[in-house]
């Protein structure tokens, strides 16, 4: 199966960065399981990242994986939005496999 | 056309042939300056000899933000002046920061957001470079780019800010729809008003004409009223 990449840039360790990884953590642990890898980029850590992916707003959460690539703006504080926004139901047979966090 | 007799403000001499003379030496220095001008005003061509004439007279380094244009168009569309953007880039006398549309889906919005990414790139360009020049081309596309106007707006408020701490000589373009009317659509003229150029392309007896007029430069002198320029390459 394919596991869903996310790559989430934030702007430093504010409390609106610190909520939007929250939220994306939530998300992710109740609708996928383990079915997910995420990685956190700091653009005032790595502006070159945030240039070289072309990252105007933060937050933004990048789907790479599975295609097709997505992108979200916000802090995801609306899960079904960010489910739809990322191509994804809330599939129960993911539990499945792993839920054991 | 002397210089002095001025404020507190110094100017920075552009380089760019006549500007600095109805300029009465150059643009404020360390503050940031609105060109404000119609479709085909050569809003971009002023902003890019802005940096050019920067590293190839005074050895002072640039970073180009750019909402509207590719870098790869600018880069080729600025050749015919002789004007070696590429060149720079690899020297690392020149940064993009590319920030124009991309040929994608639409970005999902959903929940707050600001772009301190965008100013983390820009910041990151100045430094990367060591810029003492940064030309933003043109603040009416970003606003395209998101639904938000004030968000777009406070922020540029706040990249205007950043550039002045870091002591940058900067200018950042806008359009209008009219050569006589308000100065530049979205109202970016509340946030960056202190320093206002207009450039106008008008049609005059059937003939284009061409002027420049500062319009005000806070604290500091100028010479007043329309000055007819031509483009020309190089």
């Amino acid at each position: 199966m394919n596991k869903l990449r996310l790559t989430l840039y934030i702007t430093g360790h504010t409390p609106k960065s610190e909520r939007t990884i929250a939220n994306l953590r939530r998300i992710c642990k109740g609708e996928l399981g383990e079915k997910y890898e995420m990685v956190i980029v700091d653009v005032l850590e790595q502006p070159q990242l945030a240039e070289e992916h072309k990252i105007l707003a933060t937050p933004t959460l990048i789907k790479e994986l599975p295609p097709p690539l997505r992108r979200l703006i916000g802090d995801l504080s609306h899960t079904e939005q960010i489910l739809l926004g990322l191509d994804l139901q809330p599939f129960p047979e993911c539990n499945d496999t792993g839920d054991r966090q | 056309m002397n210089g002095n007799a001025d404020g507190g403000i110094e100017k920075l001499e552009t380089g760019i042939p006549g500007f600095d003379s109805i300029a009465n030496g150059g643009l404020p220095k360390g503050r940031t300056t609105l060109v404000s001008g119609t479709a085909g005003s050569a809003k971009t061509v002023f902003a890019v000899q802005y940096l050019a004439a920067g590293i190839t007279r005074f050895g002072e380094n640039g970073a180009f933000v750019t909402f509207e244009e590719s870098p790869e168009d600018i880069s080729r569309n600025m050749m015919g002046f002789g004007w070696e953007i590429r060149k720079w880039e690899s020297e690392d006398r020149w940064a993009f920061v590319d920030a124009s549309p991309q040929p994608r889906e639409e970005d999902l919005v959903s929940g707050s957001y600001d772009l301190g990414a965008l100013l983390a790139r820009i910041e990151y360009a100045v430094r990367r470079v060591d810029a003492r020049r940064v030309a933003v081309d043109s603040l009416g596309a970003i606003f395209m780019q998101f639904a938000e106007p004030s968000i777009v707006r406070s922020e540029l408020f706040r990249i205007g800010t950043a550039l002045k701490h870091m002591g940058i000589t900067a200018i950042m373009t806008s359009e209008r729809t009219d050569d006589y009317g308000e100065i530049s659509r979205f109202g970016v003229e509340e946030f960056v008003s202190d320093n206002v150029i207009l450039l106008r392309n008008s049609l005059e007896m059937e003939k284009r004409r061409r002027t420049m007029e500062i319009l005000k430069f806070r604290g500091t002198s100028h010479q007043k009223g329309e000055f007819p320029f031509t483009v020309a390459s190089g």
